[in-house]
Protein backbone atom coordinates (compact mmCIF):
# COMPACT_ATOMS: atom_id res chain seq x y z
CA UNK A 1 0.00 0.00 0.00
CA UNK A 2 2.77 2.51 1.16
CA UNK A 3 4.80 0.69 -1.59
CA UNK A 4 2.56 1.87 -4.29
CA UNK A 5 1.85 5.21 -3.14
CA UNK A 6 5.05 6.41 -2.81
CA UNK A 7 5.59 4.67 -6.20
CA UNK A 8 2.57 7.06 -7.64
CA UNK A 9 4.01 9.92 -6.12
CA UNK A 10 7.78 9.19 -7.35
CA UNK A 11 6.14 9.13 -10.91
CA UNK A 12 4.28 12.13 -10.77
CA UNK A 13 7.39 13.89 -9.61
CA UNK A 14 9.01 12.55 -12.62
CA UNK A 15 6.65 13.00 -15.20
CA UNK A 16 6.52 16.20 -17.42
CA UNK A 17 2.92 17.58 -18.08
CA UNK A 18 2.86 19.27 -21.70
CA UNK A 19 3.69 22.82 -20.26
CA UNK A 20 6.53 22.01 -18.58
CA UNK A 21 7.78 19.55 -21.51
CA UNK A 22 7.50 22.35 -24.20
CA UNK A 23 9.77 24.40 -21.95
CA UNK A 24 12.20 22.11 -21.93
CA UNK A 25 11.90 21.79 -25.46
CA UNK A 26 12.57 25.28 -25.89
CA UNK A 27 15.07 25.51 -23.27
CA UNK A 28 17.36 22.60 -25.47
CA UNK A 29 16.88 24.96 -28.61
CA UNK A 30 17.89 27.99 -26.26
CA UNK A 31 20.28 26.62 -23.98
CA UNK A 32 21.10 23.18 -22.99
CA UNK A 33 19.44 20.65 -20.83
CA UNK A 34 21.11 18.65 -18.35
CA UNK A 35 20.91 14.96 -18.47
CA UNK A 36 17.92 14.41 -15.91
CA UNK A 37 16.08 16.92 -17.72
CA UNK A 38 17.30 15.23 -21.38
CA UNK A 39 15.65 11.76 -19.43
CA UNK A 40 12.47 13.74 -18.45
CA UNK A 41 11.88 15.04 -21.78
CA UNK A 42 12.26 12.23 -23.97
CA UNK A 43 10.18 9.93 -21.54
CA UNK A 44 7.42 12.70 -22.10
CA UNK A 45 7.89 12.79 -25.53
CA UNK A 46 7.88 8.33 -26.01
CA UNK A 47 4.17 9.27 -25.00
CA UNK A 48 3.07 12.67 -26.32
CA UNK A 49 2.62 12.91 -30.10
CA UNK A 50 1.33 17.01 -29.45
CA UNK A 51 4.69 17.78 -27.85
CA UNK A 52 6.79 15.55 -29.96
CA UNK A 53 5.08 18.20 -33.06
CA UNK A 54 6.17 20.81 -31.38
CA UNK A 55 9.33 19.64 -30.75
CA UNK A 56 10.13 18.95 -34.43
CA UNK A 57 8.07 21.99 -35.86
CA UNK A 58 10.36 23.81 -33.53
CA UNK A 59 13.37 22.55 -34.55
CA UNK A 60 12.33 23.10 -38.42
CA UNK A 61 11.06 27.13 -37.27
CA UNK A 62 14.10 28.02 -35.66
CA UNK A 63 16.42 26.23 -38.53
CA UNK A 64 14.76 28.71 -40.96
CA UNK A 65 15.27 31.67 -38.20
CA UNK A 66 19.01 30.72 -38.04
CA UNK A 67 19.63 30.49 -41.91
CA UNK A 68 22.70 31.80 -42.93
CA UNK A 69 23.71 33.11 -46.21
CA UNK A 70 25.94 30.35 -46.79
CA UNK A 71 23.26 27.74 -46.07
CA UNK A 72 20.65 29.48 -48.45
CA UNK A 73 22.87 28.95 -51.34
CA UNK A 74 23.36 25.66 -50.21
CA UNK A 75 19.95 24.33 -50.11
CA UNK A 76 17.51 26.67 -51.53
CA UNK A 77 19.99 28.13 -54.46
CA UNK A 78 19.24 31.49 -53.64
CA UNK A 79 20.92 34.84 -52.55
CA UNK A 80 19.92 38.49 -52.37
CA UNK A 81 21.48 41.51 -54.16
CA UNK A 82 22.32 44.61 -52.87
CA UNK A 83 20.60 47.23 -55.53
CA UNK A 84 23.47 48.84 -57.15
CA UNK A 85 22.37 52.19 -56.25
CA UNK A 86 22.98 51.62 -52.36
CA UNK A 87 26.33 50.36 -52.98
CA UNK A 88 27.08 53.72 -54.60
CA UNK A 89 25.81 55.60 -52.21
CA UNK A 90 28.02 53.38 -49.70
CA UNK A 91 30.79 53.60 -51.67
CA UNK A 92 30.94 57.23 -51.66
CA UNK A 93 31.16 57.15 -48.11
CA UNK A 94 34.63 55.16 -48.08
CA UNK A 95 37.46 56.65 -45.96
CA UNK A 96 40.21 58.46 -48.37
CA UNK A 97 43.60 56.84 -47.81
CA UNK A 98 45.68 59.65 -46.64
CA UNK B 1 52.61 39.84 -39.57
CA UNK B 2 50.95 43.21 -38.15
CA UNK B 3 49.70 43.51 -41.85
CA UNK B 4 48.76 40.16 -42.75
CA UNK B 5 45.37 41.27 -41.00
CA UNK B 6 44.94 44.85 -42.34
CA UNK B 7 41.42 46.04 -43.61
CA UNK B 8 40.85 47.13 -46.69
CA UNK B 9 37.70 49.17 -46.97
CA UNK B 10 37.78 49.57 -50.33
CA UNK B 11 37.36 46.02 -50.49
CA UNK B 12 34.86 45.03 -48.25
CA UNK B 13 31.83 46.79 -50.41
CA UNK B 14 32.85 44.18 -53.11
CA UNK B 15 33.47 41.17 -51.27
CA UNK B 16 30.57 41.15 -48.63
CA UNK B 17 28.42 43.54 -49.61
CA UNK B 18 25.55 40.68 -51.26
CA UNK B 19 26.78 38.53 -48.03
CA UNK B 20 25.81 41.12 -46.02
CA UNK B 21 22.89 41.87 -47.48
CA UNK B 22 21.46 38.01 -47.83
CA UNK B 23 22.07 37.82 -43.78
CA UNK B 24 20.07 41.09 -43.39
CA UNK B 25 16.73 39.86 -45.55
CA UNK B 26 16.93 36.65 -44.00
CA UNK B 27 16.62 38.42 -40.68
CA UNK B 28 14.70 41.32 -41.25
CA UNK B 29 10.87 41.59 -42.35
CA UNK B 30 11.49 44.08 -45.16
CA UNK B 31 13.81 45.09 -47.94
CA UNK B 32 14.06 48.41 -46.85
CA UNK B 33 15.03 47.33 -43.46
CA UNK B 34 17.42 45.12 -45.17
CA UNK B 35 18.97 47.67 -46.70
CA UNK B 36 19.22 50.71 -44.35
CA UNK B 37 21.02 48.22 -42.02
CA UNK B 38 23.31 46.91 -44.35
CA UNK B 39 24.50 50.86 -44.90
CA UNK B 40 24.66 51.69 -41.44
CA UNK B 41 26.68 48.63 -40.79
CA UNK B 42 29.67 49.37 -43.71
CA UNK B 43 29.42 53.23 -42.16
CA UNK B 44 29.92 51.64 -38.56
CA UNK B 45 32.57 49.53 -39.83
CA UNK B 46 34.78 52.30 -41.98
CA UNK B 47 34.17 54.74 -38.60
CA UNK B 48 36.11 51.71 -36.08
CA UNK B 49 38.13 50.06 -38.65
CA UNK B 50 40.94 51.11 -36.48
CA UNK B 51 39.34 49.05 -33.23
CA UNK B 52 39.36 46.01 -35.43
CA UNK B 53 41.80 42.89 -33.67
CA UNK B 54 42.89 41.01 -36.33
CA UNK B 55 41.93 38.09 -34.45
CA UNK B 56 38.71 37.05 -36.42
CA UNK B 57 38.37 37.61 -39.85
CA UNK B 58 37.22 40.71 -41.77
CA UNK B 59 33.89 38.65 -42.26
CA UNK B 60 33.10 37.53 -39.28
CA UNK B 61 34.23 41.30 -38.12
CA UNK B 62 31.42 43.00 -40.10
CA UNK B 63 28.61 40.22 -39.32
CA UNK B 64 29.21 40.87 -35.96
CA UNK B 65 28.84 44.26 -36.27
CA UNK B 66 25.75 43.82 -38.60
CA UNK B 67 23.97 42.01 -35.61
CA UNK B 68 24.34 44.62 -33.32
CA UNK B 69 22.88 46.85 -36.14
CA UNK B 70 19.64 44.33 -36.44
CA UNK B 71 19.36 44.20 -32.89
CA UNK B 72 19.45 47.77 -32.48
CA UNK B 73 16.75 47.80 -35.43
CA UNK B 74 14.34 45.69 -33.06
CA UNK B 75 15.23 47.52 -30.39
CA UNK B 76 14.12 51.21 -32.14
CA UNK B 77 11.19 48.78 -33.09
CA UNK B 78 10.13 48.20 -29.83
CA UNK B 79 10.45 51.74 -28.39
CA UNK B 80 7.93 52.80 -30.70
CA UNK B 81 4.99 50.25 -30.63
CA UNK B 82 5.80 50.30 -27.05
CA UNK B 83 2.08 50.29 -25.65
CA UNK B 84 0.63 47.88 -28.32
CA UNK B 85 0.73 44.57 -27.08
CA UNK B 86 -1.28 41.99 -28.04
CA UNK B 87 -1.88 39.12 -24.96
CA UNK B 88 -1.22 35.79 -25.93
CA UNK B 89 -3.29 33.05 -24.43
CA UNK B 90 -1.25 29.60 -23.86
CA UNK B 91 -2.15 26.76 -25.52
CA UNK B 92 -2.81 24.30 -21.92
CA UNK B 93 -5.70 24.42 -19.75
CA UNK B 94 -5.15 26.80 -17.15
CA UNK B 95 -7.43 24.36 -14.77
CA UNK B 96 -9.01 21.11 -13.85
CA UNK B 97 -7.96 17.78 -14.47
CA UNK B 98 -6.06 18.76 -17.48
CA UNK B 99 -4.25 21.58 -15.94
CA UNK B 100 -0.76 22.41 -18.42
CA UNK B 101 -2.00 19.70 -21.01
CA UNK B 102 -2.66 20.95 -24.54
CA UNK B 103 -6.18 21.94 -25.50
CA UNK B 104 -6.77 19.55 -28.49
CA UNK B 105 -8.07 22.47 -30.82
CA UNK B 106 -4.70 24.30 -30.07
CA UNK B 107 -2.13 21.46 -29.84
CA UNK B 108 0.12 20.75 -32.81
CA UNK B 109 -1.24 19.05 -35.75
CA UNK B 110 1.24 16.35 -37.58
CA UNK B 111 2.93 18.32 -40.57
CA UNK B 112 6.45 18.89 -41.19
CA UNK B 113 7.88 21.79 -43.67
CA UNK B 114 9.78 19.51 -45.45
CA UNK B 115 7.54 18.52 -47.69
CA UNK B 116 7.98 20.76 -50.68
CA UNK B 117 9.68 23.63 -48.99
CA UNK B 118 8.99 26.58 -50.47
CA UNK B 119 11.75 29.31 -48.90
CA UNK B 120 10.22 32.24 -49.62
CA UNK B 121 7.13 31.56 -48.92
CA UNK B 122 7.94 29.69 -45.27
CA UNK B 123 9.78 32.52 -44.46
CA UNK B 124 7.70 35.18 -45.24
CA UNK B 125 5.06 33.45 -42.84
CA UNK B 126 7.18 33.51 -40.05
CA UNK B 127 8.29 36.88 -40.39
CA UNK B 128 4.81 37.35 -39.82
CA UNK B 129 4.28 35.68 -37.22
CA UNK B 130 7.15 37.07 -35.41
CA UNK B 131 6.17 41.08 -36.16
CA UNK B 132 3.36 39.45 -33.88
CA UNK B 133 5.20 38.86 -31.21
CA UNK B 134 4.89 41.71 -28.23
CA UNK B 135 7.94 43.82 -29.15
CA UNK B 136 9.40 43.14 -26.10
CA UNK B 137 9.80 40.16 -26.49
CA UNK B 138 10.69 40.05 -29.98
CA UNK B 139 14.01 42.09 -29.03
CA UNK B 140 14.51 39.00 -26.51
CA UNK B 141 13.82 36.26 -29.56
CA UNK B 142 16.16 37.67 -32.22
CA UNK B 143 18.64 38.40 -29.48
CA UNK B 144 18.81 34.53 -28.82
CA UNK B 145 18.37 33.66 -32.24
CA UNK B 146 21.62 35.81 -33.69
CA UNK B 147 23.76 34.20 -30.70
CA UNK B 148 25.60 37.25 -30.82
CA UNK B 149 24.81 38.17 -26.59
CA UNK B 150 25.29 36.27 -23.41
CA UNK B 151 21.98 35.38 -21.40
CA UNK B 152 22.64 37.74 -19.09
CA UNK B 153 23.09 40.76 -21.73
CA UNK B 154 19.65 40.11 -23.55
CA UNK B 155 18.45 39.73 -19.43
CA UNK B 156 19.83 43.45 -19.34
CA UNK B 157 19.02 44.78 -22.68
CA UNK B 158 14.93 44.34 -21.42
CA UNK B 159 15.92 44.56 -17.41
CA UNK B 160 14.83 40.64 -16.87
CA UNK B 161 15.75 37.89 -14.61
CA UNK B 162 17.64 34.79 -16.79
CA UNK B 163 14.49 32.91 -15.28
CA UNK B 164 12.09 35.23 -16.94
CA UNK B 165 14.10 34.90 -20.04
CA UNK B 166 13.25 31.23 -20.50
CA UNK B 167 9.70 32.16 -19.73
CA UNK B 168 9.65 34.52 -22.73
CA UNK B 169 11.44 32.07 -24.97
CA UNK B 170 9.20 29.53 -24.21
CA UNK B 171 5.84 31.71 -24.57
CA UNK B 172 7.35 33.35 -28.06
CA UNK B 173 7.66 29.72 -29.31
CA UNK B 174 4.96 28.20 -28.52
CA UNK B 175 3.42 31.60 -30.32
CA UNK B 176 5.68 31.43 -33.62
CA UNK B 177 4.86 27.61 -34.14
CA UNK B 178 0.78 28.01 -33.55
CA UNK B 179 0.92 31.12 -35.82
CA UNK B 180 3.04 29.45 -38.37
CA UNK B 181 1.09 26.21 -38.16
CA UNK B 182 -2.46 28.62 -39.31
CA UNK B 183 -1.03 30.15 -42.30
CA UNK B 184 0.92 27.37 -43.10
CA UNK B 185 -1.57 24.60 -42.97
Amino acid sequence: MTYKKTFIKLMDRTMLDCAQATRLITKQLDDRLNLFEKARLKLHLLNCNFCYNFKVQSTKIDEILKMTPEKLAENFNETYQLEPGIKDKIKNQIPKNK
Amino acid sequence: MAHQNRLAPEKWLENYADYLYTYARLKLPSKEAAEDVVQETFLSAFKSAGNFKGNSSEKTWLVSILKRRIIDYYRKEARKHERNMTSYQLPFYDNGDYQNHWIEQRAPKSWSADEGLQFDEFHQILQYCLSLLPPKHKVVFIMKILDECTNEEVCEEVSISVANLWTIMHRARLQVRECVEKKWL
